[in-house]
């Protein structure tokens, strides 16, 4: 009896372990279809009238993050994207949607000075940043050499946290490719509101972290906008786009607000509201994170 | 069989006359591209310190035989202190840029800011808490010589800094 179980685990293990074996074999391949799915569509480029119609400029994660840093919360890594899920997104936009997920936690982890984490998150980065063929960003110049080198000075890394994000726009630029940078953006977006929101002990009326909420929503319909222009309408673009839909109608029909002109009264958002659009955040947030997303 | 054959070579010959016909009675239009991205953003660049970099934009302009606005739209943050580089190197001389607090679509928008110098910056008003500017380039149209047509083209290339982190 002993010894057929022992026989059966032995078989089970061999098993899982070929399945496992197989799964990270399609796994890999997958990553490589994914590269070249992405470095086909660089070589491609959109042409000079499919850019013009991105016809607004958004901010940078630093600067997102930055202004829910101000607020002076203290530092929560529960807040961030797990590290060990950077190799578990398998499809393009995941990962483009992640790249901009972990630069923003990058960025709240380099406003808190937490160092070393800081070069965890970067390592993250890049790695996604490879995944999707955009590795000549990290090598345009040591970027990882002078982070570390200057690990513990916050204006220097903040100036090398600048320096990225250029080479990012630069790269995307030359190779004609600004739908990615809204589908970044709309990953850094996201995860910048969702550690402010998070962050915010009392989100109430009257808190100082109110007014940057709402003038954050109001970037809704441009993140949108860059949504729905994307060359490859897949499901999972559609699915995101209903997502921040959802949220921007929400907004939209709170009593003040006017996404037209993008202007808003703050006394007529209630607490009711605020905490809703808390809920509403994260549900895209923990969606874009999710290794099954 | 060889009558099909007869009606088949003579279609192709007819068409490649026809095509030749009409080629010939319009000149081929060139290209004449003075956009220098990198060069332009390098420019921009140096001029930003000391605010932080925050974005480029680098808009397209084909010269038209008519007027044409282009609209770029950037967004502000509240109480952050913006500086705004713009180079227009190869450009029509008398392309205008006209910074607005709204939309071209919307009448009661003001002019906060005119220049059509090559290369200059620009820093709004934080007080005047605007959560949006409307950068227009202004194109003014170019006249049609008729037979070879060169098409004039070039860029905008706007850099955007700010200061409070």
């Amino acid at each position: 009896m002993h010894r057929l179980s022992y026989l059966t685990a032995v078989l089970v293990f061999f098993f899982v372990s070929c399945g496992g074996g197989d799964q990270a074999k399609e796994n890999q391949q997958r990553q490589e279809e994914i590269k070249a799915e992405v470095q086909n569509e660089v070589e491609q480029g959109l042409d000079e009238g499919e850019e013009e119609e991105f016809d607004f400029v958004m901010p940078s994660a630093l600067q997102i993050t930055s202004i829910f840093s101000r607020q002076g919360a203290e530092f929560n890594k529960q807040y961030t994207n797990e590290l060990s899920n950077v190799n578990n997104y398998l499809t393009k936009e995941s990962k483009l949607l992640n790249l901009g997920v972990y630069t923003s936690d990058l960025c709240y982890c380099v406003l808190n000075n937490q160092s070393q984490l800081s070069i965890e998150y970067l390592k993250a980065v890049k790695k996604i940043s490879e995944d999707v063929g955009m590795a000549s960003i990290f090598s345009s110049g040591p970027i990882f050499e002078r982070f570390e080198n200057n690990i513990g000075n916050r204006d220097s890394i903040i100036y090398i946290m600048a320096d990225l994000q250029e080479q990012t726009d630069l790269y995307i630029k030359r190779s004609d490719q600004e739908h990615l940078t809204m589908m970044i953006f709309a990953g850094a977006w996201v995860e910048g509101m969702y550690i402010g929101l998070q962050n915010t002990e009392n989100l109430k009326q009257g808190n100082d972290i109110v007014p940057r909420i709402v003038e954050q929503m109001t970037l809704l319909a441009n993140l949108i906008m860059g949504l729905e222009l994307q060359p490859a309408q897949t499901e999972k673009v559609q699915k995101y786009q209903e997502m921040y839909l959802d949220l921007r109608a929400f907004f939209e029909n709170i009593e003040g607000v006017n996404l037209e002109t993008f202007e808003y009264d703050l006394s007529k958002i209630t607490d009711e509201d605020l905490m809703k659009i808390k809920d509403k955040v994260s549900e895209i947030r923990n969606s874009i994170v999710s290794v099954n997303s | 069989m060889k009558h099909k054959l007869f009606t088949l070579i003579l279609s192709g010959l007819a068409i490649f006359l026809f095509s030749f016909v009409i080629k010939g009675g319009k000149e081929e239009s060139t290209e004449n591209d003075t956009c220098k991205r990198d060069e332009s953003v390098e420019k921009c660049k140096g001029d930003l310190n000391p605010f932080r970099y925050s974005g480029v934009k680098t808009t397209h302009i084909v010269s038209k035989p008519y007027d044409q606005i282009i609209e770029v739209a950037m967004p502000l943050y509240f109480d952050t202190e913006y500086r705004f580089v713009f180079n227009l190197d190869g450009l029509n001389p008398n392309i205008k840029v006209e910074v607005y607090d709204k939309t071209q679509r919307d009448d009661s928008r003001k002019k906060l800011f005119e220049s059509s110098a090559k290369h200059f910056q620009y820093e709004p008003d934080p007080s005047l808490g605007l959560n949006r500017l409307y950068i227009n380039y202004v194109v003014p149209p170019v006249e049609s010589s008729g037979e070879s047509e060169t098409i004039e083209k070039g860029c905008v290339v706007f850099t955007a800094g700010y200061k409070n982190v």
